[in-house]
């Protein structure tokens, strides 16, 4: 019953094995607050696209899909940034810079294209559930790191004591870049290695 | 093929039409309560940066500068003290700064950085206590010097590996000092 949700927590992460979301992925992660802000900010509008998706699929005609679907995304990432801000203010002011990043985030189109058009509303809710908590999951990954060694804090707090002198590079774009490299080529590793095994 | 291009087009355009309905609607529902937080929240630094206010009035900024707006203070018989907002350019883009005066002493009464776009974990450590609690109760008589030792009673200490963005602060805290000492200090 739930095998659309547990895909992309692992199997299929958007971030690690379909490398989708790259660019925002490098530019939230400076501390693991943006990410699991951005992380929230995301799911939310990926559940509300491929639901809205899997209910239009009859409707939107194939040969115009692509500019159906960034419409009907465009549109609920800009209603779901000024309802945030007009009701929920709070949640608004941590995650609202994340928000217009979301219209351009290439996992909500490419979910909408590879399976909300295809897919029931059920599933679809689930595949977007599964996706959300594995791009959130990668991105407080690599969020963690980099505010560790970057700021010798998590979540704010001084984990690495007060002798520690920070690497500033860590939280500056070259250091999501060195982070990510790393954890995509243990990914990858990892991937070659059960391959291997199962021959 | 005539007819299915017409039929395509009507599509496209009947799902724009009842996206940009959806957006126009939230937008007008939205507008007005946004509108009146934002008014709120800037009302509620006029008091953080300027703790012994009384009735605020608008006065007019100089034309060509950094500072953006000037508020004063009228408390009893006359004015006791401005509040500046001064915007000058920081190392990526324009740092908004709100700054209290008070007069006649002409210290510090508080400073708020209202939006900045400075490196993470560099630059934009310029909005946390620890840089712009140094501020308060400064002497604007003279200008302000930027430190990496800061001893004198004028000098602010910089950020560490952050002098544009210390410097961009302490200049347009100067520009509206400089702006006051002028045409105020009498």
């Amino acid at each position: 019953m739930f095998s659309e949700f547990s895909k992309g927590i692992i199997k299929e992460n958007p971030l690690f094995v379909q490398v989708l979301g790259v660019c925002p992925a490098l530019a939230t992660t400076t501390s693991l607050a943006n990410a699991l802000g951005m992380g929230a900010a995301f799911s939310l509008v990926l559940i509300f696209s491929n639901l809205t998706i899997s209910v239009l699929k009859s409707v939107i005609p194939d040969q115009i899909r692509i500019p159906c679907y960034i419409v009907v995304i465009a549109s609920l990432v800009t209603i779901a940034e000024m309802l945030m801000n007009a009701l929920v203010p709070d949640i608004y002011a941590a995650l609202g810079i994340f928000i217009p990043l979301i219209v351009v985030n290439c996992i909500i189109l490419g979910r909408a294209e590879a399976f909300a058009s295809k897919y029931g509303l059920w599933a679809s809710i689930q595949d977007a559930l599964g996706m959300g908590l594995g791009f959130t999951l990668a991105l407080s990954f690599v969020a963690a790191i980099r505010e560790i060694l970057g700021n010798g804090t998590l979540l704010g707090f001084p984990v690495l004591g007060s002798s520690y002198q920070p690497i500033l590079l860590m939280l500056m774009p070259p250091g999501a870049f060195i982070t990510m490299g790393f954890l995509f080529a243990g990914v990858n590793y990892l991937k070659r290695r059960k391959e291997v095994r199962h021959g | 093929m005539a007819k299915n291009v017409f039929r395509l087009s009507f599509t496209l355009l009947a799902i724009c039409v009842v996206c940009t309905a959806l957006v126009v609607g939230a937008h007008d529902y939205t507008n007005s309560i946004i509108a009146e937080r934002e008014a709120a929240k800037i009302e509620e630094s006029y008091l953080q940066v300027f703790p012994q206010a009384g009735k605020l009035e608008k006065i007019a900024a100089p034309a060509d500068s950094s500072i953006k707006e000037i508020y004063r203070s009228a408390k009893g018989a006359g004015f006791n003290g401005y509040i500046y907002t001064v915007a000058p350019k920081g190392y990526a883009g324009e740092i908004t700064i709100m700054v209290g005066i008070e007069k006649p002493s002409m210290k510090i009464t508080g400073v708020k950085i209202l939006n900045q776009k400075e490196t993470p974990g560099l630059g934009a450590k310029c909005t946390e206590p620890a840089f712009l609690n140094q501020f308060l109760d400064k002497d604007l008589h003279k200008p302000l010097v930027v430190s990496k030792d800061a001893q004198k009673p004028q000098e602010i200490q910089a950020i560490t590996a952050s002098t544009i963005t210390s410097k961009a602060v302490v200049s347009g805290i100067n520009i509206a000092s400089a702006h006051f000492r002028e045409n105020y200090l009498k």
